[in-house]
């Protein structure tokens, strides 16, 4: 279990996340949704130990990021390193003998090209497939789906329900509410680096009329569109 | 055009201060340093001109990549796009177009100027479909990737050395061979995306010992065919040879620890002078190894906690 107490957040004097209290219980996949600047990759961040902060995340783990596989908004390739090297870069950091590559493949990516000349979500594919073979404990995913294709959004879904059977912990935090509501059993709404709703299955509804009523509606409402 | 140049120069200068030197210390630095290399660099061979007039066009092919250029295609006109490449490239030579002329090598020279010149109007493309094999993929990705960028120079090296052998001069070999070690050094000039830490689940010690036992092991295996070329042929030399692979393995050491030890900053000064006295007078290693490596456990403390 993973338990984030009073977590905050400040560059330059701006407060970033206040005061965030979560709990992330195994087998089970929670959603962190907001719009763009609300704070969620920097929740991330902290919570892989990227960023320092105030307040506490208490976990099973010894080190909790060496448990962690994080898939980034927008994962780094070095140039000329081609995908089945990044991937045996991800194993030999987390010390996993990485064996039967072809296998285990399962976005059919060309591995012996370089990742830099991947598309968007041929990357974003890669990232997953990399901390997949590490064997984490914890997932934390931002924009899993961004610039997939849609048999991979699926394939990307069934996973996430895999690793939840298995007893792992999954973090997703996305823009579309959609893609989320099928997969997670929570979801926080987050708003200005603050949890300002959350809930199960049956909050859902009122989660996703908050976002389109403060997030979206009011923008639209501002335009004064005639 | 005119502020494309200053904007370069202006980001280039944020680059520096965000690491806490003054740009125009580090620019009369590196000027000193320049001039100093070069200068040395021309005492080793007869040949060093012909190696020194090459080495700049490296980076003008480094320049003219993709990505770089389709960034400058939309953003400027055909005419102005080609302006700007040329007088980037004439920036770039212009160094050493300096050292050739201050040598009097007036030909050699404006061959340089002229090369520069047709290579700013020729765009290189990434080949999608062909990966360059390399005999270091087990451990990306320091290796790999530099390989990749520096077939070119290694094969170039390898070339000098047998030049060096066939003509029966030992100098032309020794500075390939060094050369060869000063290619690895460019595979850690740069510091990793923080990422490519954070998933080791080592500590810092851990980290750093397996990152110098991969950077001692491949610098072996792609210097040690010269060196024993140069041991079989310059045989009578063996101690010099024997030195210069033994400093450059250390010299390798003190560019990754110098990377490491003020990560994640891009400019790298501590670095560039560590690299300096190293090569220099390489028994200062015995003093400056051991101060980057406890430099660099501190630096890699919070990320690897």
């Amino acid at each position: 279990m993973i338990s984030i107490e009073n977590l905050s957040k400040s560059f330059t004097g701006k407060n970033v996340l206040n005061q965030i209290n979560l709990t992330f219980e195994p087998g089970k996949v929670y959603g962190i949704v907001g719009e763009n600047g609300a704070g969620k990759t920097t929740l991330f961040r902290c919570i892989a130990g990227l960023e320092d902060f105030e307040g506490e995340i208490k976990s099973d783990s010894e080190l909790l990021k060496n448990v962690t596989g994080f898939l980034t908004t927008e994962p780094y390739f070095f140039s000329k390193m081609t995908g089945a090297e990044y991937l045996q870069l991800l194993c030999n950091a987390r010390n996993i003998q990485l064996t039967n590559l072809k296998d285990k493949n399962v976005f059919d990516l060309p591995l012996n090209q370089y990742a830099e000349t991947y598309s968007t979500g041929m990357k974003k594919k890669l990232a997953i497939t990399g901390i997949l073979l590490q064997q984490n404990e914890l997932f934390i995913l931002d924009e899993p789906y961004n610039g997939v294709d849609i048999n991979s959004n699926i394939l990307i879904t069934q996973i996430i329900k895999k690793l939840k059977s298995l007893g792992k912990i999954v973090v997703i935090a996305s823009h579309i509410f959609s893609t989320l509501t099928e997969s997670c059993d929570a979801i926080h709404l987050l708003k200005e680096g603050k949890i300002i709703m959350g809930g199960d299955h049956t909050q859902f509804d009122a989660i996703e009329n908050i976002m389109i009523g403060t997030q979206v509606n009011a923008k639209i409402d501002q335009l004064g569109l005639v | 055009m005119k502020y494309y140049f200053s904007l370069q120069f202006r980001v280039l200068c944020r680059h520096i201060k965000a690491n806490g030197i003054n740009p125009y210390f580090a620019f009369s630095f590196l000027v000193i340093v320049f001039i100093f290399l070069s200068l040395s660099f021309f005492k080793q061979s007869a040949y060093a001109p012909y190696v020194y007039a090459l080495l700049p066009l490296t980076f003008l092919s480094a320049a003219g990549g993709q990505r770089r250029n389709e960034f400058l295609q939309i953003t400027f006109t055909k005419k102005n796009l080609r302006q700007v490449r040329m007088v980037e490239n004439a920036i770039m030579v212009l160094p050493f177009i300096f050292i050739l002329i201050f040598k009097l090598h007036f030909i050699l020279s404006v061959a340089l100027l002229v090369l520069a010149l047709l290579i700013s109007l020729v765009t290189f493309k990434a080949r999608k479909a062909s990966t360059i094999p390399t005999p270091f993929y087990q451990f990306p990705f320091e290796f790999p990737s530099g390989f990749r960028k520096s077939y070119l120079g290694i094969i170039i090296s390898y070339a000098l050395i047998i030049i060096g052998i066939y003509i029966g001069n030992f100098n032309l070999a020794l500075v390939a061979m060094a050369l060869q070690f000063l290619i690895v050094v460019s595979y850690y000039n740069l510091p990793e995306n923080e990422f490519y830490v954070w998933i080791y689940s080592k500590s810092p010690k851990q980290f750093l010992i397996s990152k110098m036992k991969i950077a001692t092991l491949y610098s072996f295996c792609l210097v040690i065919p010269a060196m024993i070329l140069m041991l079989l042929f310059f045989s009578s030399h063996w101690l010099i040879i024997g030195g210069i692979f033994l400093s450059g393995l250390l010299i390798v050491n003190t560019a990754l620890l110098g990377k490491y030890a003020l990560f994640p900053s891009e400019v790298n000064l501590t670095q560039i002078i560590c690299l300096l006295f190293s090569i220099l007078f390489p028994p200062l290693m015995i003093i400056i190894l051991p101060i980057l490596y406890f430099t660099s456990l501190k630096r890699l403390k919070p990320i690897l906690k």
